[in-house]
């Protein structure tokens, strides 16, 4: 064995951390790499592994891999298959781990000495870390780790990850056993010698458990009563004593009768949050951005490049990051519910609406994340453990009406919705985009319900899930995760934005009109041709070419539309910014060339179709079907103009 | 794992009432996945559960068992046989 080099590229020893959800993996990764990586409280936040740098003790480097949580080798959803494969090195280009670190709750050894059983049997040098040490001896808990050592023979380190308390023991545990590696002699302990499954469990440790349920649950069984007497040989408890106010907090969070009201409640005041507080920052940014447009014009020479920047670019990307105060807020509320353990009470209020229309309350979790954004919320169905659950669930998620329609809905409803009020309390426009959020809900619901009921039917779909303590949410993790979310955002808005502001600039100002020309130089543009070429599809639903452009123009993301329409309205350099374009939409009101009518219909089409490349990309990449992606796409787009086509005619015959 | 099928103790885990106890025995009729599920989260033969909370019209189920809460639908509850405490 070659001494551990000291050099960062030198780092080729690979240790895996492995454990149940909700052990304290993440926090214990962050301590230990000093990097800073969202931790939830809330099953299977981790959604790929995340690799750090190890510094050993005395020196030399290794990588260390955080591994979803998983609560045994034979996991069924993408997260846990992805350990189980990492630790059988059956993953292209992974290497396989020279040292599991096994890290377990303290206050509940038994169910999470399970993985750490299946792991000694696959034969890896293994160390035992602890954690929660403090928690349970607040619970009357008492592990004595030498003999857990004993019993187990392998190294069994108590920490408390969340204080950093037994970090540089583990340290020093990880760098000895990785110059003198050594595996476990208690390897199948649990199986009797003479059981007559042993030779096949022998020869795959791993794979040998899915073979018929009898023997799955007989198999389980010898190994929890092996682990039960581990346990009860070296740990001491009082009476199992239960987290009294966890108990108390969830009959109330979670009763027939305030559950709901307070789940609603929540929301509804997440949501006016949203606009509330989101309300004075965006002015910030937007009043910014048409100052640097300004600025732009005036102390740049007139040319290509100039129109480039300032009809092209600024507007483009600033119109959507005028939404990063919206995007903050809502995930920071999300970082709160998360962290402190509620979304899993919400879930569980919520399995019963979801079964019935062919869902489960874990789903739940994705989709209020998609109100923010689908990329997010795709990624989070990672954690959903049946296949049809989680297909349907994806394919719905983008019908959540997201922070990128927004800017679509808010511009059509100051245009189109008066500012009054019914009842003097309840506004015309508040109540106009909280029926677009409905619509969306709506028509997901039905969506699911068909998915399950034809297409998904054959697959079997269940619900089990762990309710994690409920704790006061840390203010480093939910700021963490929300400034995650925001430079997500931004690194969207900085690509596939930026090059759609500069297409849709090309395509609207070329080829150039000649100089004596007199009618709407946009109309005789690329983008101008293309709308007149899609019209007669569009017509139906009220819309004209111009309004075409836009929709082609936000085929990758939604909230170019509002660059799109003011490109082709050929706003003049003050009318640049969206209360421009709201004031024109206005004018084209008074003078009838765009009815109320028509801007309904436009959001209904909005609500509904598939605007978003990212959405695409990530749906292809999860469900890993072009099938299933372009799927959603034609789907979308053809419920979006159908529920137009609904609207138009049905309107244009009643009003 | 053999059903012990003559003893009239023995019920499904789905109706066992909040803030009881009772010893799991056997699980029936599994899916292989959610069995899978269910064992390695520790509902096998002689494992202690309490029933805490319960949902509308009786699901999901809420059951302490080791340290935490597990919260599963009376259907899948229905598979695991218990034998009251």
């Amino acid at each position: 064995m070659a001494v551990l080099e000291s050099s960062p590229d030198s780092c080729r020893k690979v240790v895996a951390l492995v454990g149940n959800p909700n052990c304290g993996k993440t926090t214990l990764f962050n301590a230990l790499t000093g990097s800073r990586y969202k931790v939830a409280n809330y099953p299977g936040v981790t959604v790929e592994k995340r690799e750090g740098s190890l510094s050993l003790f005395p020196d030399g480097c290794a990588r260390i891999f955080d591994l979803p949580g998983t609560y045994a080798l034979q996991g069924t959803t993408p997260d846990e298959k992805i350990v189980t494969q990492f630790v059988s090195s059956d993953i292209p280009g992974c290497p396989r781990p020279d040292l599991v670190v096994v890290v377990v709750d303290a206050t509940n050894l038994e169910r999470n000495l399970f993985l750490l059983s299946e792991l000694i049997d696959t034969g890896l040098p293994i160390i035992l870390a602890v954690n929660m040490m403090d928690a349970a001896e607040r619970a009357g808990i008492k592990v004595y780790t030498e003999l857990l050592s004993r019993h187990l023979d392998l190294p069994v380190l108590s920490i408390v990850a969340r204080s950093k308390f037994g970090l540089s023991d583990l340290v020093g545990a990880i760098s000895t056993m990785l110059l003198n590696p050594r595996n476990s002699s208690q390897r199948l302990a649990w199986l009797p010698a003479h059981h007559p499954l042993r030779a096949t469990v022998e020869s795959q440790p791993i794979l040998s458990l899915v073979a018929d349920p009898n023997t799955v649950a007989s198999l389980a069984t010898l190994r929890y009563a092996w682990i039960r007497s581990i346990v009860e040989k070296s740990t001491k408890q009082q009476d199992r004593s239960v987290d009294e106010l966890t108990e108390t907090l969830d009959r109330v969070l979670t009763s027939k009768v305030w559950g709901l009201p307070i789940m609603f409640g929540l929301f509804a005041l997440i949501f006016q949050a949203i606009f509330l507080w989101a309300q004075a920052p965006m002015d910030l940014i937007g009043g910014f951005v048409d100052g640097l447009s300004a600025w732009l014009r005036q102390h740049l020479p007139a040319g290509m490049l100039t129109s480039l920047l300032t009809e092209g670019i600024v507007p483009g990307v600033g119109n959507v990051i005028v939404f990063v105060p919206q995007i903050a807020i809502l995930f920071f509320f999300i970082g709160i519910l998360e962290d402190c353990g509620y979304l899993s009470r919400a879930a569980f209020l919520l399995d019963n609406f979801m079964r019935k229309i062919g869902l489960q309350g874990r789903a739940f979790i994705p989709l209020l994340s998609s109100f923010a954004c689908a990329v997010p919320g795709i990624l989070s169905t990672r954690t959903i453990p049946s296949r049809a659950d989680r297909l349907a669930t994806i394919m719905i998620a983008p019908l959540m009406s997201c922070s990128a329609r927004l800017p679509v809905y808010a511009v059509l409803i100051a245009a189109f919705v008066p500012n009054s009020y019914i009842a003097s309390f309840i506004s015309l426009q508040g109540l106009t985009l909280l029926g677009m959020y409905i619509l969306g809900i709506v028509g997901a619901c039905v969506v699911a319900w068909i998915l399950k009921r034809f297409l998904l039917r054959r697959e079997p779909s269940f619900f089990v899930m762990e309710m994690p303590p409920l704790r006061i949410p840390l203010a480093r993790v939910v700021l963490r995760s929300t400034y995650d979310s925001v430079v997500s955002f931004l690194k969207n808005a900085s690509t596939i934005i930026l090059a759609c502001s500069i297409v849709l600039w090309f395509l609207s100002s070329y080829p150039k009109p000649a100089s004596d020309f007199q009618g709407n130089a946009v109309k005789e543009s690329y983008a101008g041709q293309l709308g007149v070429a899609i019209e007669p599809l569009i017509k139906p639903l009220g819309f004209n070419w111009e309004i075409g452009i836009g929709i082609l123009s936000s085929l990758p993301a939604r909230e170019v539309f509002i660059t799109g329409l003011s490109t082709v309205y050929e706003l003049g350099d003050d009318d640049q910014d969206q209360s421009g374009l709201v004031k024109h939409l206005q004018r084209k009101r008074e003078d009838g060339s765009f009815t109320t009518l028509t801007a309904i219909s436009l959001m209904v089409f909005y609500v509904f179709a598939c605007q978003c490349m990212s959405t695409l990309a990530v749906c292809k990449r999860e469900t890993g079907s072009w099938a299933w992606t372009l799927g959603m796409f034609g789907y979308m787009t053809g419920l979006a103009w159908l529920a137009s086509f609904i609207t138009y005619q049905l309107g244009s015959r009643w009003l | 794992m053999k059903a012990n099928v003559d003893n009239g103790s023995e019920k499904g885990l789905d109706t066992v009432e909040v803030g009881h106890k009772a010893v799991v025995s056997d699980l029936k009729g599994c899916p292989a996945e959610l069995l899978t599920k269910l064992v390695s989260m520790g509902l096998v033969a002689g494992s202690e559960v309490t029933v805490t909370q319960r949902g509308f019209f009786g699901s999901p189920i809420n059951i302490r068992l080791f340290g935490s809460v597990l919260s599963l639908r009376s259907a899948e509850a229905a598979h695991v046989q218990v034998q009251p405490v």
